[in-house]
C-alpha cells in the first residue's frame, strides 16, 4: 500500500514537472524542472529495488549532467530563445505542432493498450539454473572424475580441491564418479533450479550430493554455516572459546546424525575457535578448527569425513567448502559483480567511448589560438582599437569607429571540428 | 507491490512527453533536455523489467545508458556551443544550411 502511494505521488510529480519542463519559456526553469523529474525517477528506482541505480541517477543525472546543462544555458545567455531574425522561425514550422501532438497521443494510446494486453505482471521470474561442483575426499593419493548424465563436472580432481561450479539444466541426474584406481561411485539426484550442489566422494564408495544455500545473507556482516556429517558417528560443532579448553564449550551445531546435513546457521564475522566433537565424547576434540576466520557474505559447508591416507588408515577431516553468497538484488555488490564478469567487454568499450567523447569535446570547443600566423584580418582587428586610442588622444571623436570596436567582430563561419 | 504495468505506463507517458519536447521546442538545449527525459523514461522501464524478471541485466543496461548519456551530453553541448559561436543562435529552425 505504501509503495502504491509513493508511486502515485512521485510518479505524478515526475509527470507534472516533465510537463512544466516542456511548457516553460525560460530554459533555466526547464532545467530545474527536469532535475525534479530526475530525482522523482530516482525515488522510483528505490521502490524498484535498484538502490545503486537510484544513487547513480542522482549523482550523475541530477548532479553532473544537469549542472552541465545549466552551465551552458548561463554561458550562452540562452535563457530565452531569441531568433536572430524575428518572425522567420515562428511561421516556418507552425503546422508541425498539431501533427506532433497527434502522433504523440496515438503512440501513447497504442503503447498503453499493448502494455495492458501484454499482461507483463502475470509472468513468472526467470528461474536460475542449478550449479554443481565436485570435491574428492575419498583418497589423498588418487584423483577423481565426476560426471552427471555424461556432463563433465570435474576431471582429475586432487584431494580436497573442489572443482569450479558449472551450470546445468534442472532435472534428474545419474551422477557417477571414478577414482584413478578404477573404483567407481554412483548415485542419482534431482537438481532443482536456483540451488548450488556439491558432489562429495568419500569413504568406501560413498557419494553425497549436498545442496548449498548461496542465497543472499540478510543479516549484515554475517556468514552462513552448515555441517555435513559423512562419518558413521553423531557429530557436534562446539565453540571452545579463545583458550580452546573444554570448560567453556558452547554448542554451535548440535548432534548431526551420520549422513545428515545440518540446518544452516548465520554467524557474525570474526574468528571462530571451533572443534568438531563426537556426541558420545564431547570433551575430546575430534577435529580442531582453531582461529577459523569467519568472512562476511560467505556461505560455508563444513564437511566431516574420515579420509583415507596413503597408508590406508582413516583420519578425521573437516573440510570447509567456502563459496560467496549471492549479493542482494540491485545492490552495488551485485552490479559490480556482473560488471566484472558478464559485462566486462561492454564496460571497457564504454570507457573507450567516454575517452573518445572527451577528446571530441576538446576538439569541438578548441579555438586555434597562438599557433595562428598573423594574417591581414588579424592585423586589422588589432590595429582598429589602436587607431581609436590615437584618435582619442588627438581629440577627434569617431563614434562609428568606437561602436565598431566595442562589438566583437563576428567570426567568419568556420567548419566545425577544425 | 505496484504492478510492472503501472511503471511501464508512467515510463511511456514520460517518454511521450520527451518526444513532444523534441518535436515542438525550438531551442536546441531544450531539445537536448527532452532527449534526456526520454532516456530516463527508458531507464525506468528497464528497472521495472529487471524487478519483474528478477535479473540484474536490466540494471546493467540502465547503468550503461546513463554513462552513454553523460558522454552524449558532453559532446552535444560542445556542438551547441560551437554552433552558437558561429551563428549567434541556438534556434534549430534557423539551422537549415542543409536545406532540411
Amino acid at each position: 500500500m505504501t509503495e502504491l502511494i509513493v508511486f502515485i505521488v512521485v510518479g505524478g510529480l515526475a509527470v507534472a514537472f516533465a510537463t512544466l519542463m516542456l511548457l516553460s519559456e525560460n530554459a533555466v526553469h526547464s532545467a530545474l524542472s527536469l532535475i525534479v523529474t530526475m530525482v522523482c525517477i530516482a525515488v522510483l528506482f528505490l521502490a524498484l529495488n535498484a538502490p545503486f541505480l537510484a544513487m547513480i541517477q542522482i549523482t550523475v543525472y541530477a548532479g553532473a549532467i544537469m549542472v552541465l546543462f545549466l552551465f551552458v544555458i548561463m554561458l550562452l545567455g540562452a535563457e530565452r530563445l531569441l531568433p536572430a531574425s524575428p518572425g522567420e522561425g515562428k511561421v516556418r514550422y507552425r503546422w508541425f505542432a498539431p501533427l506532433a501532438l497527434t502522433l504523440a497521443m496515438s503512440l501513447l494510446i497504442a503503447a498503453g493498450v499493448t502494455i495492458i494486453q501484454g499482461q507483463v505482471s502475470g509472468a513468472d521470474a526467470l528461474g536460475l539454473n542449478p550449479i554443481i561442483r565436485a570435491v574428492n575426499l575419498a583418497s589423498t593419493t588418487q584423483t577423481l572424475s565426476v560426471t552427471a548424465n555424461g556432463v563433465n563436472v570435474g576431471e582429475a580432481l586432487a584431494s580436497r580441491k573442489p572443482s569450479r561450479f558449472i551450470e546445468i539444466a534442472p532435472g534428474n541426474y545419474d551422477i557417477s564418479a571414478a577414482l584413478s584406481d578404477g573404483s567407481s561411485f554412483a548415485r542419482s539426484a534431482a537438481l532443482a533450479a536456483g540451488t548450488a550442489y556439491t558432489v562429495v566422494a568419500f569413504g568406501d564408495g560413498e557419494l553425497a550430493v549436498i545442496p548449498e544455500d548461496l542465497s543472499t545473507i540478510a543479516a549484515e556482516r554475517s556468514a552462513r554455516f552448515a555441517l555435513f556429517n559423512g562419518t558413521d558417528e553423531t557429530l557436534s560443532l562446539v565453540d571452545r572459546g579463545s583458550e580452546f579448553v573444554a570448560d567453556d564449550d558452547r554448542i554451535v551445531i548440535a548432534e548431526i546424525a551420520p549422513g545428515a546435513l545440518s540446518a544452516s546457521i548465520t554467524l557474525a564475522e570474526g574468528v571462530g575457535n571451533w572443534a568438531v566433537v563426537l556426541a558420545s565424547a564431547p570433551d575430546t576434540v575430534w577435529f580442531p578448527l582453531r582461529d577459523y576466520e569467519i568472512v562476511r557474505d560467505r556461505s560455508t559447508t563444513l564437511i566431516a569425513v574420515r579420509e583415507r591416507d596413503a597408508l590406508g588408515s582413516r583420519r578425521p577431516l573437516v573440510l570447509p567448502l567456502e563459496s560467496e553468497a549471492r549479493p542482494a538484488f540491485g545492490s552495488p555488490r551485485a552490479i559490480g559483480y556482473s560488471l566484472f564478469t558478464d559485462f566486462l567487454l561492454p564496460f571497457q568499450l564504454l570507457a573507450v567511448l567516454l575517452l573518445a567523447s572527451m577528446v571530441g569535446v576538446i576538439v569541438l570547443t578548441h579555438r586555434e589560438t597562438g599557433k595562428r600566423m598573423p594574417t591581414a584580418a588579424n592585423r586589422r582587428r588589432v590595429s582598429r582599437p589602436l587607431a581609436n586610442v590615437i584618435a582619442a588622444q588627438v581629440g577627434i571623436e569617431s563614434a562609428s569607429a568606437r561602436a565598431d570596436a566595442a562589438l566583437p567582430e563576428p567570426e567568419p563561419p568556420q567548419a566545425v571540428g577544425k | 507491490m505496484v504492478q510492472t504495468e503501472a511503471y511501464l505506463m508512467l515510463s511511456m507517458v514520460l517518454f511521450v512527453l520527451g518526444t513532444m519536447g523534441v518535436l515542438l521546442r525550438r531551442s536546441a538545449i531544450l531539445v537536448f533536455m527532452s532527449v534526456e527525459l526520454m532516456l530516463n523514461a527508458t531507464n525506468l522501464a528497464l528497472a521495472a523489467f529487471a524487478r519483474q524478471w528478477g535479473s540484474e541485466n536490466g540494471h546493467m543496461f540502465a547503468f550503461f545508458i546513463i554513462t552513454v548519456a553523460a558522454a552524449e551530453v558532453a559532446v552535444g553541448l560542445a556542438l551547441i556551443v560551437a554552433i552558437f559561436r558561429t551563428k549567434r543562435s541556438i534556434n534549430i529552425d534557423e539551422l537549415h544550411q542543409l536545406e532540411g
